[in-house]
């Protein structure tokens, strides 16, 4: 059994407690505008192009079959539109202007590179995270990447947006130790308008999680102009209020890495925020705070 | 003793330090007086022996000096003298090159026995040179407190409590700075051996009191290391690490003892130090270090008792003359001498790697080092220092004339990283890929213009064949270096560490890639060239054999403070010591952080960081060095 990851991050301290390894899985049901890893939305491999890093060594283009590369006096042109992402020319390029995004795994390869930070799990309280894109989205083999972290002691954590087949987090539950759990907005209208699906599963699955008593972080991207009205704000406490899991609301801030990720894959990135201050953070942390008795920080 | 006002205090010693421009707190009025001793010595007994001259600039030193006692400070005498400037006005050997110094002495038998008890031992030796020179050390040592209104006491008996023990421990260290013994002298287990001391202080007034000391330590030296933890009681420890964590002075280095006797208390007080930022304290795995020390010929029942010497290295305090700064390696200058000279064809990499293990082997180390070690005995003959060893009474020796019990020598070694990057360089382009020949590679690299190899394996990139090659170099060099024993009996000690030189010595190109003057390798960890993570450089750093460096190995995590909470650095520390690390220290500030201070020094005057073995304010620290310390912050670790 194989899925495409894009990216195993070690020393990862975002996604989890303690010291961490997360493994990023390609593909997501979702598609929301302000997405942070556009790299993880679709489930098949994607190549990265940086022109800035490009040395104009013409090895792509005599190494593409499709003849997507062509370089002349203006330079190196990408046309994706033949491409097949065979990564032959990402293999080539000496600049890492091409750059292959998503690569085939077994479960035992992930795992094995997992393995190699356990010493630094083990006393920070650390160990797995599986994301994304969205683990879900390969449930057989996040099943069975999570059944083998837990079998080898590993601490385990998923984050998910929640949007999957409810007996697939029955299914799973036993093997995760922890949930972090994306509130993309608490308004059924904007959920669906600014990811693409339905509000309603993703909140019957989480009101399942909080009952089968596995501990959860929320987590809640607060996109400024999309969802930080005092309306989401509240209805995110209301919503961790009627949980009995909860240990954490976690208020990640929206960063624009997102933006120049989407450039390099070609992609037209949907919505750009403005800048938010660290006092308008603060203030939202607060309206949060005072509405619940959970913990409320940023990310 | 009147409460200590220590706001008014540390104003004091930041007034000073904008005064002077520099760390060390010196006064031009001492620094002048310290050298017209020196040159009145040097009229006397300059054409005698070093010791006898050394002997004699600390009598002039007892009688020159001024006596400083200060309103905002309980402790009396200063140490506010450059020593450098003899060395400076004059060429002379009297002074050794500062490669001296860096050793523990017996302060314990000071504190309970006191110079009395030191003199009395000094008479009954026989006579010789030595016994005239400690004579002379001892007594200018008692008269030099004695000068001290309120301290004469001091010259008589031994102390009787807290503030009289850091008093004698303070007017010591004046004493063997006077000397020339160089920098790093360091104080070993304090929260020990000062316990019996503080039955009657409350927690305030120890702290109080280890200020205002912290604040003399600032004066006129740097890397003076104080160890903590494992300690028969807890009490000192913490309020070590509670002072420095409330004072944040650049001076003493605080090192802590790790094992797993460690309580969880000391463990939060040691963590909430490090993420104030202030780079202290540093960790050690003392299981580790003790394994080490045993490998340098230790006995067992002695090896419990060691402390930190200056920046990283492990000693036994009071019995040995570690001489840990004494030699300096560069491993890439030894990589290329062995390509220069080297014009044989070779037929695998196996046969490479066996010529260049031998070429390293084959120099004649014990006959370099030898001199180097007769130099010392020349002309870094410290009387003070001597007598405050064991054994050296006894013996009628002092301590660079192996007076001590255990005689070392430290073998530091520049670039670890550097070389095995330019082997796994050499073995994958050379002989695996055959990409370029072994004549053309070096000639590259000797005009700096190494070749770039893509997809190279190299050091921390988490192979396992490149783990096992790693583990196979460091180790068969210390293995070796630990063999070699020199005329006099002196055993090498080898460290993977040359302070300071990664960043400030211009090494030439190597075929790592490395063009000449661009930064070496730190300590033992892979080179900074790679984009890996902090516990990827862990894990490399734990390959090399920590038990075969008694010298002391260290590694550092450079991370923005903001990233890093108290159980993921313990974690962190824990990690790396469970795979083997030995000492694991930290530079935790922001990268912005530090960019502002190098453009506007004068609103960052109080921003301290880890320079490498000890903390210092970064305005005063070389560009160099400060835009190392800015390059190699992680300052966000990604956040999808």
């Amino acid at each position: 059994m194989k899925a495409i990851i894009f990216d195993i991050q070690k020393f990862s301290v975002h996604d989890g407690p303690g010291i961490r390894t997360t493994v990023f899985f390609k593909g997501c049901p979702l598609s929301c505008t302000w997405c942070h890893n556009p790299e993880g939305r679709k489930a098949t491999s994607q190549l990265f192009y940086t022109a800035s890093k490009c040395v104009n060594c013409g090895r792509c283009a005599e190494i593409c079959s499709k003849l997507c590369h062509t370089i002349d006096e203006n330079g190196h042109k990408f046309e994706r539109k033949n491409c097949v992402v065979c990564g032959r020319c990402a293999e080539v390029c000496p600049a890492k202007s091409l750059e292959l995004c998503g690569k085939e795994y077994t479960v035992d390869e992930v795992l094995a590179e997992v393995q190699q930070d356990r010493a630094f799990y083990e006393t920070s309280g650390g160990g797995i995270t599986l994301s994304g894109g969205e683990p879900m989205a390969q449930f057989d083999f996040a099943l069975e990447l999570a059944k083998k972290s837990k079998e080898s002691g590993l601490h385990v954590a998923m984050e998910t947006c929640g949007f999957a087949p409810q007996k697939n987090f029955e299914i799973i539950l036993p093997y995760i130790d922890l949930f972090l759990y994306d509130i993309k907005s608490i308004d059924p209208e904007k959920h669906k308008q600014f990811t693409g699906q339905d509000l309603t599963l993703i909140h019957e699955n989480l009101r399942f999680i909080d009952s089968s008593d596995k501990k959860i972080q929320l987590r809640c991207p607060l996109i400024p102009g999309l969802n930080d009205s005092k309306k989401e704000l509240s209805g995110i406490a209301d919503l961790a209020n009627s949980l009995k899991n909860v240990q954490s609301i976690d208020i990640e801030p929206y960063h624009p890495l997102g933006v120049s990720k989407a450039e390099r894959l070609g992609e037209k990135y949907i919505y750009e925020a403005p800048f938010t201050s660290e006092e308008v953070w603060k203030q939202q942390i607060e309206y949060i705070a005072e509405r619940t008795e959970y913990i409320v920080k940023k990310q | 003793m009147k409460p200590i006002d220590v706001k008014n205090l540390l104003e004091v010693v930041r007034e000073r330090e904008a005064e002077c421009s520099s760390r060390n707190l010196y006064s031009n009025e001492e620094s002048a007086i310290y050298l017209q001793a020196y040159q009145e010595a040097h009229r006397i007994a300059g054409n005698k022996s070093n010791l006898a001259f050394r002997a004699e600039l600390l009598r002039q030193f007892s009688l020159m000096m001024p006596v400083v006692s200060e309103k905002h400070s309980p402790f009396h005498g200063s140490r506010r003298f450059d020593i450098r400037i003899p060395m400076r006005e004059e060429a002379t050997k009297s002074f050794a090159k500062l490669a001296h110094g860096h050793s523990i002495i017996d302060w314990e038998t000071l504190l309970h026995y006191g110079p009395q008890k030191l003199e009395k031992d000094i008479f009954a030796m026989a006579d010789s040179d030595c016994k005239e020179a400690f004579l002379t050390a001892i007594q200018s040592f008692r008269y030099y407190i004695r000068r001290h209104k309120g301290c004469e006491k001091l010259a008589d008996r031994p102390p009787v409590n807290f503030y009289e023990a850091l008093q004698i421990i303070w007017f010591g260290q004046i004493f063997l700075r006077a000397e020339g013994a160089s920098a790093g002298i360091s104080f070993g287990r304090m929260d020990e051996y000062l316990l019996p001391f503080v039955t009657d202080c409350s927690d305030e007034t120890i702290i109080s009191l280890l200020i205002a000391w912290f604040a003399k330590c600032c004066e006129g030296d740097e890397s003076q290391n104080v160890t903590l933890g494992e300690a028969s009681s807890d009490k000192l420890t913490i309020l070590f690490l509670k002072a420095l964590n409330s004072c944040q002075l650049w001076q003493p280095s605080l090192s802590i003892r790790i094992s797993s006797n460690i309580s969880e208390t000391v463990w939060q007080e040691a963590l909430d130090l490090t993420l104030s930022g202030s780079g202290q304290p540093s960790y050690f795995n003392s299981p580790v270090v003790m394994e080490a020390l045993q490998n340098l010929g230790i006995p067992e029942p002695k090896l419990f008792s060691w402390g930190s010497v200056g920046c990283y290295e492990p000693a036994i305090p009071a019995e040995s003359a570690p001489f840990t700064v004494a030699a300096a390696i560069s491993l890439p200058d030894i990589l290329m001498n062995f390509l220069k000279e080297n014009t044989t064809e070779i037929a695998d990499f196996d046969t490479f790697i066996k010529m260049f293990l031998d070429y390293f082997r084959n120099f004649d180390w014990a006959k370099c080092l030898g001199n180097c070690k007769d130099y010392l005995r020349n002309f870094s003959a410290t009387p003070f220092e001597s007598l405050m060893i064991k054994d050296c009474i006894s013996k009628g020796k002092y301590l660079s004339d192996c007076g001590a019990k255990y005689n070392t020598l430290g073998i530091n070694m520049l670039g670890i990283g550097t070389i095995l990057d330019s082997l796994l360089v050499i073995k994958h382009a050379v002989f695996t890929k055959r990409i370029v020949t072994l004549a053309e590679l070096t000639k590259q690299t000797l005009n700096n213009s190494p070749i770039k190899f893509e997809n190279c394996p190299f050091f921390g990139d988490s192979n396992q064949e490149t783990e096992k090659f790693v583990a196979f170099v460091s180790e068969e060099i210390c293995k070796y270096l630990l063999t070699v024993v020199l005329h006099d009996g002196t055993r090498l000690a080898p460290s993977y560490f040359l302070f300071g030189a990664d960043i400030m010595t211009d090494v030439q190109a190597t075929p790592d890639g490395r063009k000449f003057g661009e930064r070496v390798s730190y300590g033992c960890m892979p080179s900074e060239r790679h984009p890996i993570v902090q516990t990827e450089r862990l894990r490399a750093a734990a390959l090399i054999p920590h038990n075969m460096t008694p010298n002391g190995s260290p590694a550092m995590v450079s991370v923005a403070k903001n990233l890093l909470s108290a159980d993921r650095l313990k974690g962190l520390i824990q990690g790396y010591f469970a795979l083997g690390g030995s000492h694991l220290h930290f530079n935790m500030q922001d990268k912005k952080t530090l960019i502002e201070a190098q453009r506007y020094p004068e609103s960052h005057s109080d921003l301290t960081v880890r320079v490498s073995g000890y903390s210092a304010h970064f305005i005063r620290l070389a560009p160099r060095w400060q835009q190392a310390l800015i390059d190699r912050i992680d300052n966000e670790i990604e956040n999808k």
